[in-house]
């Protein structure tokens, strides 16, 4: 069992070229990214934060566990290409449905394989991830990617995920989410009403909403400001907790700065530091930008977390209202469970019955 | 308390004698361990008793004892050392035993020491069983259902309650020793009879058998900030039922869905935040594959053959970090070692996928049960690396060094499909390869699915590799085929087969289109960060990041591969020698070896690391790429020593003694000319190829002969026959093993056995020293005790010894080492063999003379001569303290292994005695092997009837000191008839109690056995000596040994330790 595979590269902006055989559409651009996590690749397709990006899976082996729907942060995959070093094409695990190439290819993402991947990744880290086309033969030109990534992804009518109990009501604004962000919300307690990023700051409150997560999602949050200037207003309002493209917005709104890392975070080993002799812990995490430490002076956020490995802002928290923010995931998916607690802390700080 | 608030002096504990299931990953732990603390400017003492390790080298700790790993001996080395902290979790299950044991009998209370890192309470919780029971309740972790047994009773009632199979696992013993798995009560109680007399707290475990679930280990760190990671997990091939140690390993885990890695990931911290443990741990996990639920299987609060192996897969050097943990540094402080820039509080990702598979004795041990259950046999491991799975496996086959390049056994082409599909069923060491055998024979996925519960993952990718092997097959020559094949880790000699060419034709075809191996470093990080780790496996890719630096002249060095009986961490240590060496003398120094246990693979020994297989392809292609200046294959035992004459051949340059020295000394008709040119005496013999021919030979020398196949290694299949009969018998065996192959019929000299090993440059010769066998020859030199000085030839006989060693290396063209055994009989002193490499006994020689011989050698072969190197030749001055070497066996490990001594290696380990005094070391060497005999000791004599003359003065002397005698019916007449009191025991099966059952009761404190011919389960001598071992009372075979531990037996111990750094004023090697 084996899909037909034809001779195809990935051609980078600056001119690298990396063969491989392609399963799937051909022309394909994105912004190439890497990821070190070893396990989730079915959580990593559904990603939607990385819209628009071509990820390349430094773990060599891919497709084993085949999908398990059950266990996706969106019922579609989300990236534009992947990139392997070998393709299992025979799920062998007993949740899965389906293999990684036909749900891939119901969605038209192209798998490219055979990849060098570490090689690819080297490039990667020394120049930076930059665009890159997925095609038959090297010598088109390789465009630069669109911005308008989080309407494409995020939900465009707000609506309820789970209405049962009588836990506080929590409204996830959407620029992208992780289904896991409200799966856990529900288990721990909370009603969970998703809100479109568009929609009016009245459906949170018309839901009763108690607290505000917001979610993470793809992107550069710097061409976002009306995304930023909401994400302000919703934390002047409600407790707040911001994750990942939500942290980084909050810090914008309230007059931070972001900046793009050579190459991003993506994995599931990254150290966090709290420092304040509390211990830090491994999370999991996927983001290209950062908040800018000095670009907080004079702004009600302090930072609360930084990453053992560059220092740059993992946390931050209002000094005034109830608001927190974290860069990394604390709902995994894939990777560590350790962090998982910020989501059922910030549940419980919202009180109990509504 | 010193700088920082750290301990100002710490004591390590290693872990002793290699024996099955403590292995040298625990010499890589400690050295490491060491190193770091020294790092941190902490004062180190080690103790351990294995002379044979790098650990135990002057330069590795401040003070290193070589003292007996007892309680009593500890004590005295805290009392004169005054250390303020005691590191207990680097020298494996003995190092913590014996911790808590000083732990709880207050010496550390009395003497100020702390333990660092893990505490007793962490140790003890995860250690006895109840406790862990208790413990895994109380945080909700599933665990089998189980109860604590002290009686057979107990066991057999719990087992009807739970149903069969059940498994059985003694409480404290190694590498889960007298353990197994019983499929109905008879086996239980037998089972359950072995496992509670060699737990020391006469305890089992019953469990309810989760057999064929699939078995996943972690590999955890967490400090006394509570911060904790997970270095790597682990998934293991065959599925839980077969001891991990014996298990096929994959890392990381190939079948787990992230979910799966999570739930076991985030138990694996809850398990170690719980237990307290400060430093690394490891925890194992059975996994069903359809419901995922999960249970704990086993936790070791410790470094582990799984840490070394962990360390290995990832670079991430556990032992390092847990010994910084273990003085109080954190995780956030401490830098990831292999960037230098990223923290050491995170987790590896690996992009290649790592394979482990176990090297198992049964090569050696014909008449072992290969069956593998939860009692580990191997001896050994390898690794490999690749960027599939495939590529990986097939690699670590490669590198066992069993006879096959290939995921192939020849002996598994004439068996039957039904032989295959039990063995497939039945799991022994051939499983994978009868696996493979199937497919070939076009079995289906779901048929081996169904009878071995591996997954399908893991069947298809081998269905994948025959696949390819049929494929190529029908297209010789097809590049794009070549390509996918070695992409796939296919090597040049298989493919050739396949398509019926020479290896190098396949070579030149995939040379002239650029199918050559890149190099890709293990780094920690996938890439991520930039590392400078100098640590890399091959894989045919787009990029190689390994370039050769220019104008530098490098040496390679190879290890030795898997440890296995007769080529064990000795060979590994002599590398380690020759690698500093190398960086002494200004050289770059390059280790390819395929062990991920050993202190050679460990990154930083060397300038760069390649962990490959020691294939002659594999190593031709790093030696062509890194240009070399030469190779050194004398430091890494047998299988560096194979590959000489083909590097030769190539056109590689080999540094010191030549390929056609080797064969001078290996080859029988070469040999014997040799030293007939050269006035040497030697046994006589001859080679001959049938079995007439041996009976005349034997005929024509007289009885009793030595035989054995040519070209051997650690004595393999070398028997004494006293008569035409037993000959016949060995023949006819013999023959069936290895048709048409030469047999060696040597005369025997019941004489003195001496050993040398000498440096020779081709003008001079340094002879290091001379050790004496206390058993006499016959008993295979890895095997005997052996004694330096030698105390028993005088100055005549020691120049004589000189002179024949000076003579031998000369006229082997030695360049480098050389050791050479002798026997002395009657006043004459003839050649048994000579080796030109590293020898079994260097590194003990080297340590208890004090002369650096390897680095010597290494000097020699890169062209400095002694006289260049300031060294005069002759004997090196002898010493004035006295070094014993005395050997270690696993005899309770393997079943069915007769524990017997004889021209065939069985050890696995050894221990040194080291003391001013010839007695006392004698005492230490016995002490530290694990004889415990008591000052009247109760004595079982069964004594064949040509020993029954010698054996009457041992006995009088015993019986006047006080030693109660038994003995069988033909050995308590002659000692009654020769006046010696003696209590007649039953025969097997004659009267109620027997001579077993009287074993098996505690009745006895040391058998002395001697062996008649035949090697026939059935036999009572046999039966006795393994109920002897398998209920631990001592069962000495040569009545040489049961003199020397019977003439020291009485005498009072003056427990004086010594550290090595006191027995020399110069500094050592």
């Amino acid at each position: 069992m084996r899909t037909d595979r034809v001779s195809a590269v990935l051609e980078l902006e600056d001119g690298r070229i990396f063969p491989g055989s392609l399963i799937g559409p051909t022309d394909v651009v994105g912004e190439v990214v890497f990821t070190t996590a070893m396990t989730g690749y079915g959580e990593i397709a559904t990603d939607a934060s990385y819209a628009g990006q071509i990820v390349v899976m430094t773990f060599p082996e891919i497709g084993v566990y085949g999908v398990d729907p059950g266990n996706l942060e969106a019922a579609r995959p989300t990236l534009r290409g992947l990139v392997v070093r070998s393709l299992q094409e025979e799920p062998s695990h007993a949740t899965s449905q389906l293999g990684i190439v036909p749900f891939l290819q119901e969605a038209g993402v192209p798998i490219l394989s055979d990849v060098d991947t570490r090689a690819l990744t080297r490039h990667l880290r020394k120049a930076g991830t930059m665009a890159g086309r997925i095609a038959l033969a090297a010598g088109g030109a390789v465009p630069a990617t669109s911005c308008q990534l989080v309407r494409e992804m995020a939900t465009p009518r707000s609506y309820w995920f789970s209405r049962e109990g009588d836990g506080p009501v929590v409204a996830v604004l959407d620029f992208g989410l992780k289904s896991d962000i409200l799966r856990q919300l529900q288990a721990a307690g909370a009603r969970v009403f998703v809100v479109s990023p568009d929609a009016p700051l009245a459906e949170i409150e018309g839901a009763g909403a108690r607290g505000v997560v917001l979610s993470n999602g793809p992107g550069d949050p710097a061409l976002m400001p009306e995304f930023a200037e909401k994400a302000r207003q919703v934390a002047d309002h409600w407790p707040t907790l911001g994750i990942c493209l939500g942290h980084q917005l909050l810090a914008l709104g309230y007059g931070g700065k972001t900046f793009k890392l050579p190459f991003g975070h993506r994995g599931a080993n990254h150290p966090v530091g709290h420092g304040e002799g509390r211990p830090g812990e491994v999370t999991s995490q996927n983001h290209g930008y950062a908040v800018a430490e000095e670009s907080l002076l004079g702004t009600p956020l302090v930072v609360t977390e930084r990453h053992l490995n560059d220092g740059t802002v993992e946390g931050l928290r209002h000094t005034g209202r109830p608001v927190f923010s974290v860069q990394y995931h604390p709902e995994a998916g894939p990777g560590p469970w350790e962090a998982r607690d910020t989501l059922r802390r910030f549940v419980a700080s919202l009180g109990g019955v509504a | 308390m010193g700088r920082q608030g750290l301990p100002r002096k710490v004591l390590v504990i290693g872990s002793g004698p290699i024996v099955i299931g403590q292995a040298a990953e625990f010499d890589y732990a400690g050295t490491q361990a060491c190193q770091s603390l020294r790092e941190e400017g902490v004062e180190v003492v080690l103790v351990n008793s294995n002379p044979a390790t790098i650990m135990t080298d002057p330069g590795i700790a401040d003070r290193v004892y070589l003292e007996p790993l007892l309680p009593e001996y500890l004590e005295r080395i805290i009392a004169r050392e005054r250390p303020d902290g005691l590191l207990p979790t680097l020298g494996g299950q003995v190092g913590l035993n014996l911790a808590v044991q000083l732990e709880e009998s207050g010496v550390l209370a009395r003497h100020g020491v702390r333990l660092l890192g893990t505490g007793v309470a962490a140790i003890k919780r995860a250690e006895d069983r109840e406790a862990f029971r208790a413990l895994m309740l109380e945080l909700g972790e599933p665990i089998p259902r189980s109860r604590t047994v002290e009686s057979i009773a107990d066991g057999v009632g719990f087992a009807r309650e739970v149903g069969y199979p059940v498994i059985v696992r003694p409480a404290y013993t190694l590498g889960g020793t007298g353990g197994g798995i019983a499929p109905d009560e008879s086996e239980l109680e037998a089972v359950l009879a072995r496992g509670l007399a060699l737990s020391p707290i006469h305890q089992c475990l019953v469990e309810e058998s989760i057999q064929g679930w699939k078995e996943v280990e972690y590999e955890v760190m967490r400090d006394r900030l509570d911060q904790a990671i997970t270095v790597c997990n682990m998934e293991n091939i065959d599925p839980v039922g077969v001891h991990t140690g014996d298990s096929i390993v994959v890392a990381p885990s190939l079948t787990l869905t992230d979910r799966d890695y999570q739930v076991l990931r985030s138990a694996a911290l809850r398990i170690i935040r719980a237990l307290g443990v400060e430093g690394g741990c490891n925890v194992q996990f059975g996994l069903h594959p359809v419901t995922g639920e999960y249970r704990v299987i086993e936790v070791n609060p410790r470094v582990s053959r799984s840490s070394a192996l962990a360390s290995k897969a990832t670079g991430y050097p556990i032992a390092k970090i847990a010994a910084k943990l273990a003085l109080g540094l954190t995780l956030d402080e401490l830098r990831n070692p292999v960037t230098g820039r990223t923290s050491a509080l995170f987790e590896p990702a690996l992009d290649y996928v790592v394979v482990k598979i176990p090297r198992w004795p049964f090569d050696k041990f014909a008449q072992a049960d290969r069956r593998l259950g939860t009692q580990m046999q191997a001896t050994g491991e390898v690794m490999a690396i690749g960027r599939t799975l495939r590529a990986a496996i097939l690699k670590a086959v490669r590198s066992l060094e069993i006879g096959t390049y290939h995921l192939q056994l020849k002996e598994l082409k004439g068996k039957s499909d039904e032989e295959l599909t039990a063995l497939s069923q039945t799991p022994d060491d051939r499983r994978l390869f009868a696996v493979a055998e199937l497919m070939r024979r076009g079995h289906a996925i779901e048929e081996l699915r169904r009878l071995t519960e591996i997954d399908r993952h893991f069947l298809r990718e081998i269905a994948r590799i025959v696949a390819l092997e049929r494929e190529l097959a029908a297209r010789p020559g097809d590049v794009e085929l070549l390509r996918a094949a070695k992409r796939d880790g296919f090597s040049d000699r298989v493919i050739a087969e396949l398509w019926a060419r020479e290896a190098a034709d396949v070579r030149r075809l995939r040379q002239e289109h650029g199918i050559v191996p890149t190099y890709k470093m293990v780094d920690t990080c996938a890439a991520e960060f930039d590392a400078e780790t100098p640590y890399y496996y091959s894989t045919y890719e787009m990029e190689d990041e390994a370039p050769v630096p220019e104008g530098e002249r490098s040496v390679l060095v190879l290890g030795s591969g898997p440890i296995r009986i007769g080529q064990g961490i000795e060979f590994d240590c002599s590398a380690v020698h020759a690698l500093g060496a190398l960086r002494g003398a200004g050289l770059r120094s390059i280790m390819i070896n395929s062990n991920p246990e050993t202190v050679s693979t460990d990154w930083t020994q060397s300038d760069r690391l390649y962990f490959e297989p020691l294939g002659f392809e594999d190593v031709q292609e790093i030696a062509e790429r890194e240009r070399v200046a030469g190779v050194l294959v004398q430091f890494g035992g047998q299988t560096a020593i194979n590959l000489a004459s083909s590097l030769q051949e190539a056109g590689i340059p080999i540094l010191g003694t030549q390929a056609q020295g080797i064969d001078a000394a290996e080859d029988r008709r070469q040999f014997d000319a040799l030293l007939q040119r050269l006035d040497l005496r030697r046994p006589r013999g001859e080679t001959v190829l049938d079995a007439d021919a041996a009976l005349k030979v034997a005929g024509e020398i007289g009885y009793p002969v030595l035989v054995r196949p040519s070209f051997v290694l650690g004595g393999r299949a070398m028997e004494i026959c006293y008569g035409p009969d037993e000959l016949g018998e060995y023949l006819e065996r013999a023959a069936g093993a290895m048709p048409g192959r030469p047999i060696l019929v040597d005369q025997y000299l019941p004489g003195l056995e001496l050993e040398v090993d000498a440096v020779a440059d081709g003008e001079d010769v340094l002879v290091g020293g001379i050790m004496q066998h206390i058993e006499r020859a016959g008993v295979h030199s890895g095997d005997s005790i052996a004694v330096y000085p030698a105390p028993g030839i005088d100055g005549r006989m020691e120049a004589e010894i000189c002179e024949a060693t000076r003579r031998l290396a000369l006229g082997l063209e030695t360049r480098g080492l050389l050791n050479v055994q002798f026997v002395a009989y009657e006043g004459q002193l003839y050649v048994i063999e000579a080796n030109p490499r590293a020898s079994r006994t260097l590194p003990y020689l080297m340590k208890v003379a004090g002369v650096p011989l390897a680095a010597i050698a290494t000097q020699v072969a890169l062209g400095r001569s002694l006289r260049q190197q300031g060294i005069t030749p002759g004997l090196w001055p002898k010493s004035p303290h006295v070094g014993i070497k005395c050997p270690v066996f696993s005899w309770a490990k393997l079943r069915r292994v007769d524990a017997t001594l004889g021209p065939e290696m069985k050890s696995t380990g050894e221990v040194l005695g080291i003391d001013p005094e010839f007695s006392q070391a004698l005492m230490k060497a016995f002490a530290a092997a694990g004889y415990r005999v008591p000052e009247r000791p109760r004595v079982l004599l069964t004594i064949a009837d040509r020993d029954k003359e010698e054996v009457l003065p041992l006995a009088a002397d015993l019986y006047r000191a006080g030693a109660r005698l038994y003995g069988t019916r033909g050995t308590a007449a002659a000692l009654r008839a020769a006046g010696v009191e003696v209590e007649e025991v039953p025969k097997i099966g004659e009267a109620a109690p027997d001579i077993l059952e009287r074993i098996r009761s505690g009745d006895i404190d040391l058998v002395v056995n001697t062996f008649t011919q035949g090697r026939s389960p059935q036999r009572d001598g046999f039966q006795i000596r393994r109920t002897a071992v398998e209920h631990g009372v001592p069962c000495v075979t040569s009545l040489d040994t049961a003199q020397a531990m019977l003439g020291v037996m009485a005498k009072p111990r003056s427990m004086e330790v010594r550290a090595l750094q006191d027995y020399f004023a110069a500094d050592l090697p």
